[in-house]
């Protein structure tokens, strides 16, 4: 597993991927840190740094993970793969910590901001922690998702749009609950279906908002930057990190399967 | 012609062999497939029914608060309350919580989830956005009483409601607010506000007090939280026209550094009031620039036994000080025959005090206490008169409690003479954990005997400004270094790597 991680995360730094990716991380998180330093009041807050940069969740995340197994397909490598003397699970695993690796290190950038603000006598707060350790917990299980969708597809292109599809479904979530909930709302109420109360319809529709938002990974991670430690929206997005893995090794398996 | 024969049959064998091992293969395919698709099934049931069972368990009591001043969760003094509460409390965020346009959320939500965490199935939360659903506003107050609107909290037990602003929930720093015209919250009292709603809605009676207004009322948003802390709601209250009259349910009236004299109505009314058994709070202090006569405020004090000079404090004795250049701006004592009377903090800043004389030819039924005196070499200063100091020195109230036992029950007037007990402009300093807002809550429990006290200190709110003011050039310094320096330095990296490997 460590010699497909160190492969796959040398590969990074090897191509202008890794580079040009921490650079955009650093031109954004810079601009937002930069605005912050030069305003009247010179408040620095950097976990609001780190909420505007999950939102380049849904364009990073593609771009890093669109290569995994999409580029080995194209280069004809992925049959070393199913080849080499370590198992699927190995390479899928070593492949998921060597995007995660440099998820994190693309954080280089927010670090040095975090330096700075000390050095200027600003306030690091647990908050801040919080929400480095949300962004990291996030990445992880976007990046499995990613990983997923670039093992099921045959073109990179292909994998990050998918991924960039999910990824923005994702993150729309919350709203897309509250629509759903106010169309079941409006149906019930103009149609009389099951002859509800008011109360009842208000009760269904918040209730399929309330199932709907259960998914959402954003709302769920969001206590962990108001300085608040959960330990279940950390185990919900850490197992379903751990079912996409396991979904893609499922997907290798079978196209070795069907190559044998 | 055998040997043909021979070809064809081994050919023939071979085929059927081919097709035994593809069906043999196909099968074994299938069976992988459909194990590995139930497999993947089972998996992601699993995730989401553990997930939910998790969330529906063991969410509430593994969430840590690991905010510095504990900002995140209820304090002791909640938590008793809450475990002994035998009331069903409703707590309703009328708000998308997923919302984050709302800057304040963060102060609230997690707290508010505590609330519900600590209540024992007494304290019931949920969120009902207004702006989805318009009849929850009339479904909750029905009468229009008490004017609800989206982006508040409601507290409510039977028909009993309090209304919380999540800007009311903060202190703020009034220079910031002088100088860039906005609020910068320094002092968080979101538990306080929210345990204080509580206690009051579930309570039997609840106390109200009201200011007196039409005279530049000042922003009383720290009197109004030590009033609340001793289960007081507050109001405001007119008393002009002819059919202006005290509340029956007042039990307190609050004049606050009035800037104006009080009319012979409001005179007649508060003098009626008092003679019912009424409690009044005059914060009278002293500024020599204005030039107002409290010819009828003097008579309603008169009637209790003191009188409003315009006259300063001046405090000489140097150990007294709060800065040795500023003789107006001192420590005041708590009297000692009111300290073996009751448990109050030593010390109080005082500022800017009026002097207060007690009326030596009041009636024999008024007894006048100071409560927090000067040192006694204070003297006073009458605005544009020599006075000699070492004529005038000796000891000067800054609190006085007057009490007239005429009536069936006693009236009260508590009469302090510097606004540092009760300004928004003191508290925004010195926070609502000074001596001088225990003072006042002290002497205000003591007039009027409440039933439960709510003591939650305020918790600080985390500045993010920055500690050392930043120079025009160093801010562009700073900006270069994070949007050029770095960025670029890594993307010469991703240059040369690309160079030097690209034709490997």
């Amino acid at each position: 597993m460590f010699a497909v991680f160190k492969r796959e995360f040398l590969s990074y730094f090897r191509t202008p991927v890794g580079w040009v990716a921490i650079c955009l991380l650093g031109v954004i998180g810079g601009y937002y840190f930069t605005g912050m330093l030069t305003s009247d009041l010179a408040y620095v807050n950097i976990s609001l740094e780190v909420a505007f940069l999950r939102s380049f969740f849904v364009v990073l995340i593609p771009i890093i993970t669109m290569r995994l197994f999409a580029e080995e397909k194209r280069n004809g490598t992925d049959v070393l793969l199913y080849t080499m003397p370590f198992s699927m699970r190995d390479a899928v695993i070593g492949k998921f910590l060597a995007a995660l690796a440099l998820q994190v290190l693309m954080l280089i950038s927010l670090f040095s901001h975090m330096i700075i603000t000390v050095i200027l006598s600003g306030y690091i707060s647990s908050a801040t922690w919080g929400a480095i350790f949300g962004y990291i917990v996030l990445a992880a299980l976007f990046i499995s998702i990613g990983m997923l969708a670039s093992a099921m597809t045959e073109n990179q292109i292909m994998s990050a749009v998918v991924c960039f599809v999910i990824l923005l479904f994702l993150s729309m979530l919350s709203s897309i609950a509250s629509s759903i909930s106010s169309i079941i709302k409006a149906v019930l109420k103009f149609t009389k279906l099951f002859g509800l109360s008011d109360a009842a319809i208000y009760s269904a529709g918040e209730n399929t908002r309330a199932f709907i938002s259960w998914f959402d990974p954003y709302a769920r991670t969001e206590c962990f930057t108001s300085g608040v430690f959960k330990v279940v929206p950390l185990i919900f997005c850490l197992s379903f990190t751990a079912v996409f893995i396991y979904i893609t090794f499922r997907v290798l398996e079978k196209k070795r399967w069907s190559q044998s | 012609m055998a040997k043909k024969s021979a070809n064809e049959s081994i050919l023939r064998e071979k085929t059927v062999k081919s097709s035994k091992a593809k069906v043999v293969s196909d099968s074994r395919f299938k069976s992988l497939k459909s194990m590995s698709i139930i497999s993947v099934v089972l998996v992601v049931a699993i995730c989401i029914v553990g997930n939910a069972i998790l969330s529906l368990t063991l969410d509430k009591p593994l969430t840590f608060d690991t905010s510095s001043v504990k900002s995140n969760t209820v304090s002791q003094f909640t938590r008793t309350y809450l475990k002994d509460l035998d009331k069903q409390v409703e707590i309703i965020g009328l708000f998308d919580r997923n919302d984050d346009t709302l800057e304040w959320r963060e102060y609230f939500l997690p707290i508010v989830d505590d609330y519900e965490a600590k209540g024992n199935g007494k304290i019931e939360l949920r969120y009902v956005d207004p702006d989805v659903d318009p009849f929850i506003l009339t479904q909750l107050d029905p009468d229009g009483i008490y004017n609800l609107q989206a982006d508040t909290y409601v507290i409510r037990c039977g028909d009993r409601m309090e209304v919380i602003y999540p800007y009311a929930c903060f202190g703020y720093d009034q220079e910031f607010l002088y100088y860039y015209g906005y609020g910068m919250p320094v002092v968080n009292n979101v538990e306080f506000e929210f345990t204080r709603s509580i206690v009051y809605v579930a309570s039997e009676r609840p106390l109200r007090a009201y200011y007196l207004t039409g005279h530049d009322l000042p922003t009383h948003n720290s009197m109004d939280i030590i009033l609340k802390s001793l289960g007081f709601t507050v109001s405001e209250l007119k008393l002009s026209g002819e059919s202006a009259e005290i509340p029956n349910d007042c039990e307190l009236l609050v004049i606050l550094e009035p800037k104006s004299d009080i009319t012979p109505i409001e005179k007649e009314l508060i003098k009626s009031y008092l003679d019912n058994s009424g409690k009044v709070l005059l914060v009278a202090d002293y500024d020599p620039d204005d030039n107002v006569s409290y010819t009828n405020l003097n008579d309603l004090t008169m009637k209790m036994g003191v009188t409003l000079e315009n006259a300063l404090i001046h405090e000489n004795n140097i150990d007294y000080l709060n800065s040795p250049d500023d003789p107006y701006s001192s420590i005041g004592v708590v009297d000692p025959s009111y300290a073996e009377y009751i448990s109050v903090p030593a010390n109080y800043s005082v500022s800017n005090c009026r002097f207060l004389k007690i009326f030596p030819d009041r009636e024999e039924t008024v007894y006048v206490s100071p409560l927090v005196v000067t040192s006694d070499t204070a003297s006073v200063d009458f605005k544009d008169a020599l006075i000699d100091v070492s004529a005038s020195k000796g000891t000067y109230p800054v609190v006085l409690e007057c009490v007239d036992n005429s009536g069936t029950e006693p009236s009260c007037m508590i009469i302090i003479g510097s606004s540092s007990f009760t300004s928004d402009e003191y508290y925004s300093v010195k926070t609502m954990n000074d001596n001088n807002a225990d003072f006042v809550r002290i002497v205000l429990d003591d007039i009027c005997p409440v039933q439960t006290n709510v003591l939650i200190p305020s918790k600080r709110v985390p500045s993010y400004v920055l500690g050392k003011p930043l120079s025009s050039s160093a801010a562009t310094m700073w900006s270069v270094i994070v949007m050029t320096v770095i960025p670029v330095g890594c993307l010469i990296c991703g240059v040369y790597i690309y160079r030097r490997r690209r034709h490997l």
